[in-house]
Parts: structure tokens; C-alpha cells; sequence
């Protein structure tokens, strides 16, 4: 793929519906799936569909982040032809610029895109938890000679007023897109991944920069593409896709994990599209005499005591004996005493509960944050 | 300890008898996630010995495939480097093939004139230490040669045929021999030395004078007679592995986790290759007890007093009791094993009853469908 290809990932968002978890980091570097980092998924599809250079865009809370993503040796972007930027706001001649939305974190950074002058732009939301080939979606945008892909997804009635919606025509170009519309006849929602012609958006950015200000893809810059007539098209895509924005969300995912094992296939030895992350230098898993563990994932180096059922468990993670944890996502480094309950929870990194605790008994999913 | 070389010295490995047929001793796994490799290297890594050589005296495939990113176990990757040395021509000739003349072969190591001295030790003796310790002792005594032991109190029953030391009262080797069981009280030799760069350079110019067959440990006993060798009592837990019995035995004292946590220390990290394996699975029928478990497993079955590495499926029914699973190994259901050790990749299918004894665990071959 090497140059044609640039993808650039918003990492900049903190995630407020997340509450404590993302007091002192970004949403994309939160925990997922007793291994994971929610960004690990955007940035293994990257590697698995052979992009060579991206660049993340981090804003909010970046520390934890930045050390995460360091060389992008996680993903295999430390090998040749590659190269991996961490893109943050900057001190310019003009003034100290934030990212003010995604659109203008783009625009922002077309000098970073300049300096490698791509065919196509992909740019990408991190806090999504889904795998895809993006080689598919450049291919197609290659094939239709667009100058925007929208990949899109059908969403349920109900949820229709969360999402940009698109109406398409029989050969995927776009009719319509309207924003959080009250209702619609069409169902496909806007998954916020576009791949652009590289030079139809330096345009877009450099015009529309000037007339209205702040930028977004939305509101601005997609309405203004079909107002010209450009040849947008949208993508459908049909796998597992999940937005992780709220505690209830990231805990329903986290179990779809266990309860459904077509959804992210992690388990697949052949598929070849596996999710890299960040290896622990701990022992394997160890799980003691009197423990139990059913409908569950456990990461290796934590220490297993206790009766443990349909749970994710981190690494790192010690669970006392006597300790029952249910329905309950357990984060790295949580260290749970002996006899406590913990049920229908998401324990946030490195807590610490004592014996005899009990922590929700309520069937309502919360955070168990200090 | 930039004047500090290392070398892991493969010579002395046992011959563990079929699981040792296509592959090093050092390769071979350990507590379901570690080479034997890893724990020598990842001592001198932690010692902040930089550079490392690995005298591989057979199978380098099996090294050269563990150590493809060697780069793990460098803590800068600039400064420091982990070499695979190997005697190519003496490869097919065990009379010769010994580590002196390994060394002989590789000896542009030694000659970079960059060291001051070399830290030896095996992968069969696994320990962790950290080696600073003995080389300020081994520097302020003005030592030439310092000799590792450990002292133990039950050698009539345990470490048979081991090399022990005899030490004069001021702490200087007397020689070396096999321990047969007379004495419970005995000095067991780590096979881990100290040496002056130039004093290494003398005993290889004085070995191959004397004889071309003779190994570290011949040298040393030899020269011993008329050069001070220094020796140290090391404090810390020790396993010697010299049988697949004692490879079986090792790997079920360590499922004790005070143990363990000595010779695998949360602040002395163990570095190795990582596969990128999802958290390990245990669906509804799984019961596990003191156990590891790697990631990428999915349990299912039940698994007692054992070791399960990487991707390793036990299905519905099957018992495992007292067994090495090692990775990629598939246990059909209703398959009972006990103390047996599934080498990568086999499948039991087939035969739903293996059972080894303690003292002869039963072995399947790689990849062998049974």
C-alpha cells in the first residue's frame, strides 16, 4: 500500500460518559477486553490492512497515551517503510492552537500529510471497538475514483438520532447525509471513518477553513462535498461494531467477548487479523486450588483464588479466596481481598478492595472508581 | 556494566531425550509462557549487562527462531546487542563440540576490547540474581574467577550426578565432582562464573594446549589446583532441570506460588516473546485448579496440578492431572491425562486415556495426532 495511504487517528476525545475512567486519560487508551486498550483495535487494523503511516492525534489527558502508543512497536509500525507520529496541538507562529474538533484537528495537521503528499487519507476514530480491512474501503474509493467513502453501517430505528444518517443511491453514492436527524427512512449510520482523496480535502480544509472557522465533517465538510457534486460514496459494513461511550456500553462489549464468539473472532488462529497490543512481563495466568472460573477471560499475570463467573479479568489482577465476582469487568492491577462480592461492575486500574467488601448488588452496571 | 559481557552457555544442557530432539534445551518452554533462555538472559539484562552471547551448542533453528527479536532483552538496543554463537564446524562432532571451542570460534566477541569481564551462565539452572552482586565481591577480592553455588542439605535423595564443589576455609574451589549421594550436605555448582576477560583469554590458549575435548568446567577443575578460583554461596532458590522427570517435578513446584514469585520476581522481570495471544478462555464446563494457564487457551474441561501454554484447547470432559500442555496442543473430549506432557501442536483424539508416572512422564511428540 506504502504511500498511497495515510491514516490519521483521532485520538484527542476524553470520553466524558465514562466518568472515572477517563479522569486522567484519554478514552482511546482505557482498558478493553482483559488485555486490551480500546485504540489497540483501530491501530491493529491499520497494521492487518497494511497501512504504513499514521499518525494519532492526541489531545485530552495524552500522557498514559503517548508512552502507550511510543514507537508503535505494538502494531509493528517500527519496521521499515513505516512511519508512526504522535500528532499533538502546538504553539504555531500565529498562536497556540487546540484541536477544535475533528475536521480542524485534520486541517491542522495537512502540513504533517504535505510532508508525505499520500493519494488517500483515512481518517479514523479510536474509540471504536470493530476489525476492518481498510485495504477494501481504498480499494473501492480507488475504483469509484471518490473523493470521499463514508463507511456505514445499519443502526436500529431508535438509534437513528445518535448518528449522521446516509441515504445512497444502487451504486453506493450518496444522496443525502443529515445529522442526529429526528427521523429517517434510511437506517445507515455514519461510523465516522472517511477515506478521502487527499487532494480534494486539502482543498475542502484550506476554503472552508476560511469561510466558517472551526471545521467539522458533518455539519461542514461533507454537506459542502455534495453540494458540489463530488463523487461521495458510502461503504456498508457488516461485522461487529461496537461504540464503547458509556460504562454500560464498554461492559456490554467486554461481554460480548465471552458471550459471543463470532464477534471479534479473537480466537481464530488462521484468520490472520489478529489484535496486537502491549505484551505484560508476568507469568501465565495462576489459578488456585479452591478457585472457579466459568464463562470467563482472564490475562496472564493475574492470580486467581476466588470463584469467578461470566467476568473479564485483566493482568495483574489478584482475587482473594472466598471472593465471588460476577458479570463484572476487572481492571489491571485491581487487587480484590478474600470473602468480598463484587457483581455487574467495572472495576477502574489498580484498586484496591478489602476482604468481606461487597460491591453492588444491584443489577444496574456501574463504576467502582475509588 | 558496559565492561561486562555475557555469555549463556547452552554446552551443559541435558539430554531431555525426544522433546529434545528437534529442539535446544533452552527453547523448551517453561511455566507455559517462558524459554529456559529467557531466564539466564533476562538475569543479565536486569544486571544491565548489555551485550549477551548465546554459545548454542545444537538445533539453532529452535534459538534462532526464540530470539527472533532478540532486542527484548537489550535495554538500549544501540548500545547493547544478543548474539547466537555457534560452532558450525564441530557441530556434528560432540567430542569437540564444547564451549571452549565455541568461545574459540566466536572469539571476536571476547576481542572487541571492550569488556572487562564475562558473566557465564546456563539456562538448565534457573535462578534469578541479580549478577552485580557478586561481581563487586569478585572485584574487591581481585579474583581472576568466581564460581557460583548453592548450598543445599538433602543431596543424598536430590541432585544426583549434579556437579558439587569442594571449598578450602578461605572460600577457594578445591575441585569439582558429581554428587553420588553420600552426603546431604554438598556444595552444588550453578555452572555460573565470573572471569576476567584476560584471564578467559588464557584459559582458552591453556585448554587447547592441554586438550582440544575439554570443557569450561574441565579447565576450571583442572587449573584450580594451581590458580586461586574464587567461589560464591548463592542465597536464593534454585532448580536444577537434568531429566524429563525433574523438567515435570520443576514445573509442579513452581504451580507453588511463594516459590515462584522467587525465581519469577515481580521487580526482576522475566522478558520473552510475545505471540499476541487474546486472554485465555474458560467456557462453562471449565474447572481449573492450581494451575497455569496461558493466554490464547480455551478451557473447558477439567485441569488439575498442571501447565497450559499458549492457544492450548481442552475440550468438555477431558481431565488433566498432573500434565504439560505445551502450545497449540488440542485435548479432545473426555480425553483423561495424567502426568503426561502434550508436546506443541498434538492433538489427542483418538486415545481418551495417557497415563505416565511421576518419575517417567508420558510424552507426545509435536504434532503427533493420537
Amino acid at each position: 500500500m506504502g504511500k498511497e495511504m495515510v491514516a490519521l487517528v483521532l485520538a484527542g476525545g476524553k470520553g466524558t460518559r465514562l466518568e472515572g475512567l477517563t479522569k486522567k486519560t484519554s478514552k482511546p487508551a482505557v482498558n478493553f477486553g482483559g488485555k486490551y486498550r480500546i485504540i489497540d483495535f483501530v491501530l491493529s487494523n491499520c497494521a492487518n490492512s497494511g497501512v504504513r503511516q499514521v499518525g494519532i492525534l492526541t489531545q485530552y489527558e495524552s500522557v498514559e497515551l503517548t508512552n502507550y502508543c511510543s514507537s508503535g512497536h505494538h502494531w509493528g509500525f517500527d519496521g521499515s517503510n513505516c512511519q508512526f507520529s504522535i500528532l499533538s496541538p502546538r504553539q504555531k507562529e500565529d498562536g497556540n492552537h487546540w484541536y477544535e474538533g475533528t475536521a480542524d484537528a485534520v486541517f491542522q495537521n495537512l502540513d504533517y500529510l504535505e510532508s508525505i503528499d499520500p493519494e488517500y487519507v483515512m481518517i479514523l476514530s479510536s474509540d471504536h471497538i470493530y476489525k476492518m480491512n481498510y485495504d477494501k474501503v481504498l480499494h473501492f474509493a480507488i475504483k469509484e475514483d471518490a473523493d470521499l467513502v463514508i463507511t456505514c453501517l445499519e443502526v436500529d430505528e431508535k438509534d437513528v438520532s445518535r448518528f449522521g444518517i446516509l441515504t445512497l443511491d444502487e451504486n453506493y453514492r450518496l444522496k443525502t447525509f443529515i445529522e442526529k436527524p429526528k427521523e429517517s427512512t434510511s437506517k445507515m449510520a455514519s461510523m465516522g471513518i472517511y477515506c478521502f482523496k487527499y487532494k480534494t480535502m486539502k482543498d475542502v480544509l484550506n476554503k472552508l477553513s476560511k469561510e466558517i472557522g472551526t471545521l467539522d465533517f458533518g455539519k461542514h465538510v461533507i454537506p459542502y462535498l455534495l453540494n458540489k457534486n463530488k463523487r461521495v460514496f458510502g461503504y456498508p459494513f457488516y461485522g461487529y461494531w461496537r461504540d464503547v461511550g458509556t460504562i454500560e456500553s464498554l461492559w456490554r462489549a467486554n461481554m460480548d467477548l465471552i458471550d459471543d464468539d463470532e464477534a471479534l473472532d479473537l480466537y481464530n488462529h488462521f484468520s490472520g487479523f489478529k489484535i496486537y497490543t502491549e505484551d505484560t512481563k508476568s507469568l501465565p495466568q495462576y489459578i488456585g486450588s479452591n478457585a472457579s472460573i466459568k464463562n470467563s477471560m482472564v490475562n496472564q499475570g493475574s492470580i486467581i483464588y476466588g470463584k469467578v463467573t461470566h467476568s473479564v479479568i485483566f493482568d495483574g489482577v489478584e482475587i482473594g479466596e472466598g471472593t465471588i465476582v460476577e458479570n463484572s469487568v476487572i481492571m489491571p492491577g485491581v487487587k480484590i481481598g478474600k470473602n468480598a462480592v463484587i457483581k455487574n461492575c467495572i472495576i477502574s486500574p489498580r484498586l484496591k478492595i478489602k476482604d468481606d467488601r461487597i460491591v453492588n448488588d444491584g443489577n444496574k452496571i456501574v463504576l467502582i472508581n475509588n | 556494566m558496559a565492561r561486562v559481557l555475557g555469555l549463556v552457555n547452552l554446552h551443559s544442557s541435558p539430554n531431555l531425550g525426544e522433546i529434545v530432539k528437534n529442539r535446544s534445551f533452552a527453547a523448551l518452554t517453561i511455566l507455559g509462557r517462558y524459554s529456559f533462555v529467557d531466564i539466564p538472559l533476562s538475569n543479565l539484562s536486569n544486571s544491565n549487562i548489555n551485550t549477551v552471547g548465546i554459545l548454542v551448542n545444537r538445533c539453532p533453528r529452535s534459538m534462532i527462531k526464540h530470539m527472533d527479536n532478540a532486542m527484548i532483552y537489550t535495554n538500549n538496543t544501540k548500545l547493547g546487542k544478543t548474539i547466537i554463537c555457534y560452532n558450525e564446524q564441530y557441530a556434528n562432532n560432540n567430542l569437540y563440540n564444547t564451549d571452549i571451542n565455541n568461545i574459540l570460534e566466536n572469539e571476536w566477541l571476547i576481542d572487541e576490547g571492550k569488556y572487562k569481564y564475562v558473566v557465564i551462565a546456563p539456562s538448565h539452572i534457573i535462578y534469578s540474581f541479580d549478577f552485580n552482586k557478586v561481581l563487586e565481591e569478585h572485584i574487591s577480592l581481585k579474583s581472576d574467577i568466581t564460581l557460583l553455588y548453592k548450598r543445599i542439605n538433602n543431596a543424598k535423595n536430590n541432585y544426583i550426578d549434579q556437579d558439587i564443589i569442594d571449598i578450602d576455609s578461605d572460600g577457594n574451589l578445591i575441585k569439582i565432582s558429581k554428587n553420588l549421594g553420600v552426603e546431604d550436605e554438598v556444595n552444588v555448582s550453578m555452572e555460573t562464573y565470573i572471569i576476567n576477560i584476560d584471564k578467559l583469554k588464557s584459559i582458552l590458549r591453556f585448554s587447547h594446549e592441554t586438550s582440544k575435548f575439554f570443557s569450561l568446567k574441565d579447565v576450571i577443575n583442572y587449573i584450580c589446583l594451581t590458580t586461586k578460583v574464587n567461589t560464591y554461596e548463592f542465597e536464593g532458590q534454585i532448580r536444577i532441570i537434568d531429566t524429563l522427570e525433574s523438567y515435570m517435578k520443576t514445573s509442579m513446584e513452581l504451580l507453588d506460588m511463594n516459590l515462584a514469585k522467587e525465581i519469577f520476581r515481580d521487580d526482576w522481570p522475566i522478558y520473552t516473546k510475545t505471540h499476541d495471544t487474546p486472554p485465555a478462555k474458560y467456557l462453562n464446563n471449565a474447572e481449573v485448579s492450581n494451575s497455569y494457564i496461558s493466554n490464547g487457551a480455551i478451557i473447558d474441561g477439567k485441569v488439575i496440578n498442571s501447565v497450559i501454554c499458549r492457544e492450548v484447547e481442552v475440550k468438555k470432559g477431558a481431565c488433566l492431572n498432573n500434565s504439560i500442555i505445551l502450545s497449540n496442543a488440542y485435548i479432545s473430549e473426555d480425553a483423561k491425562l495424567e502426568y503426561v506432557i502434550v508436546d506443541k501442536g498434538a492433538k489427542i483424539i483418538h486415545v481418551k486415556e495417557l497415563k505416565g508416572t511421576k518419575e517417567h512422564p508420558l510424552y507426545v511428540g509435536i504434532g503427533d495426532v493420537i
